[in-house]
């Protein structure tokens, strides 16, 4: 077992670059999501880790080792594929013990090994059945516990959740956050599946046109998020368009339409500068009348507001014209349409995104 | 609904049986009379031809032989056209396609024009004997006509095509994750066809193999031009003997006798591969 070091990895096919200039310290043991939308450059970034395409330029570190330019089947890697990839000719234990045989494990170990695994992802009763005669959740496990036979230096996982319901792949996060942890495995995870993503990582890389443009934990990259893209991408957020007036200490006092917005962050920028301010719907505070201290609030009409459970969504039109989501608790008193209302947030709830 | 339809296929399916089992039954019942030469047969029921076919030794070298260029022919053909196959099938361009259209095209162009480019090329000063000539390779020219690796040839040559498309769509079932799956997890390109690949397309390889072997032992054309008239296989002989010496019985029962032996070497190779996948060494 060991970390993984993408050093200045380039990517290219022909014109188009899949991945560009990506570098990446994966720590061992560590849950690690590549976090983007289709065609931002994850899958190939997993891909070159697993050694079955090779990178333009720059290198692949496993520990210590280079292993640039290593067959897939020299590199000690388990791989979880989206489709399972289970060997339909093989049970569910000759499955498991594939790699076992193909590195030339003794009998009574492989015996040892296979029964261990089968408890981990337990499917006992399960040993001799055909992948056909699973379902997909066991399907999964199964494809886990084939990929972590043979201790791996790293742990691949492909979208493996892609092709479950909603509810299952809720259960099945926590089953693999479970096995990774129990085996104290380092894990690259690929998924557009932002939820997904949060339930699970030590660390989030998000990722888009093959950059990367943010690493950080979970909370970090939800609360901190530095672009605009990250900041859409991770849950719903409101961004206005302000321009920076003044800095003092860690207080960054902005200009949005005439409105003086403070915020509770340092920034490089110069006075004057454009940048875009994120506000999360859930920090947002909505009243009806302005409240005591008039600290980040904006006037505005109810322009929607619907009923969804556990949350009341509630978008307002500022004077600007722009919209603001807000979501609070689904209260006696609901706002109506068309209502003068007031939004308010706290300075620390909010993030200035730099680009 | 459907069940309507079902009405308007009755006439047409009469009418088949009718040109099928009625002209084979004639025939067949034909082969149980004693041929008495030029047409002519005896009256009474018997299994004189079918004795004379089992008891003469031209005929059963004849029947050998068939059997073992078709065999030999279906298995050649099999380990020619599975890479042919495996590389269309795992490609990604649009190449594939063209390949396979020609594949196609080919395969059913007419086997006597195929059989003459096939003359052409391995006549004696044909371009394989002239370069292997040049080469030293070889000392005078050698001609594949009139032998059994000339028919082998032939009868490859005529089921090719078959076997490059019956293979693909057995190819094409088979997953390239599972490839990648088989690798990442240790397996060297070898072992990746070892143990997944091969598996996974034996049952394929079974059926497509019997369907070539079917077509080579039915096989006339490709026989007749290639074996020259010193090979013959049970369709040449059929055809000699109804042609040339006109007996009509006799043709009649050599035919029923391949009818039956191929219909009995596919059943008994079935049974062969239920049990062998009963027994989990091949899969379903």
């Amino acid at each position: 077992m060991s970390g993984v070091r993408l050093d200045k990895i380039v990517k290219s096919y022909g014109s188009t670059v899949a991945v560009n200039d990506v570098s990446l310290d994966i720590k061992e043991g560590e849950f690690l999501t590549l976090l983007g939308p289709s065609g931002c450059g994850k899958t190939t970034t997993l891909r070159l880790i697993s050694g079955f395409i090779q990178p333009t330029s720059g290198a692949i570190h496993f520990g210590n080792k280079d292993v640039t330019g290593i067959a897939p089947q020299h590199r000690q890697i388990g791989m979880v594929f989206q489709d399972y990839a289970l060997f339909p000719h093989l049970t569910v234990s000759e499955n498991i013990s594939f790699g076992l045989v193909e590195r030339r494990y003794e009998k009574a170990a492989i015996k040892k090994r296979v029964d261990e695994l089968l408890a981990l992802i337990k499917l006992k009763e399960a040993a001799d059945r055909y992948p056909s005669e699973i379902s997909g959740g066991q399907a999964q496990r199964v494809a886990v516990a084939r990929a972590v036979a043979h201790p791996p230096s790293v742990l691949l996982m492909d979208e493996p959740l892609g092709a479950l319901d909603l509810k299952l792949r809720e259960t099945m996060q926590a089953e693999l956050r479970r096995i990774q942890q129990e085996l104290g495995i380092t894990a690259v995870y690929v998924t557009h599946d932002q939820s997904e993503a949060m339930n699970m990582s030590d660390r989030i890389v998000v990722m888009n046109d093959g950059i990367i443009e943010q690493i950080g934990s979970p909370r970090d990259i939800y609360s901190n998020p530095h672009s605009v893209f990250v900041a859409n991408f991770i849950g719903q957020v409101n961004v206005l368009e302000c321009k920076v007036s003044s800095k003092k200490d860690n207080i960054t006092e902005l200009d949005y339409n005439g409105q003086k917005i403070r915020a509770k962050q340092e920034i490089s920028l110069r006075q004057g500068t454009n940048i875009f301010l994120a506000i999360r719907p859930e920090n947002i505070k909505i009243t009806a009348k302005a409240t005591r201290n008039p600290q980040n609030t904006l006037k505005g009409v109810v322009s929607e507001a619907l009923f969804s459970g556990n949350v009341m969504k509630i978008s307002v039109e500022l004077e600007s014209g722009d919209c603001i989501k807000v979501e609070c608790q689904p209260k006696a008193n609901s706002f109506e349409l068309g209502s003068s209302v007031h939004v308010n947030w706290l300075p620390e709830d909010c993030s200035i995104l730099l680009n | 609904m459907e069940n309507r339809w079902i009405a308007y296929l009755i006439p047409p399916f009469i009418v088949t049986l009718l040109l099928v089992a009625g002209s084979q039954f004639v025939f067949i019942q034909n082969s149980f009379y004693q041929d008495l030469g030029l047409g002519r047969t005896g009256t009474d029921l018997t299994l004189v031809n079918y004795l004379k076919f089992f008891t003469d030794s031209f005929y059963l070298k004849t029947f050998w032989i068939t059997i073992k260029v078709s065999a030999i022919a279906a298995l050649l053909t099999l380990f020619l056209g599975f890479p042919i196959a495996y590389v269309v099938a795992r490609m990604k361009s649009k190449l594939a396609m063209f390949l396979l259209a020609g594949i196609v095209v080919s395969t059913f162009v007419t086997i006597v024009i195929k059989v003459f480019g096939l003359i052409i090329i391995f006549s004696a000063d044909g371009v394989i004997n002239k370069t292997l000539l040049n080469l030293g390779l070889i000392e005078r020219a050698y001609s594949i006509i009139g032998t059994q690796e000339g028919v082998v040839i032939g009868l490859m040559h005529f089921t090719i095509g078959f076997s490059v498309l019956l293979l693909y769509s057995v190819v094409v079932t088979v997953p390239p994750s599972l490839e990648y799956a088989a690798q990442i997890h240790g397996a060297s390109r070898l072992r990746v066809y070892q143990r997944v690949i091969i598996p996974l397309c034996a049952p394929g390889f079974v059926v497509g193999g019997l369907m070539i072997f079917n077509m080579c032992m039915g096989a006339f054309t490709s026989a007749a031009l290639l074996g020259g008239g010193r090979v013959l296989t049970l369709p040449v002989l059929v055809q000699r003997t109804v042609m040339m010496e006109v007996k009509y019985s006799t043709a009649a029962s050599i035919a029923f006798v391949l009818l039956v032996s191929v219909i009995l070497i596919n059943l008994f190779s079935l049974i062969a591969i239920r049990r062998l996948r009963s027994a989990r060494l091949v899969v379903a």
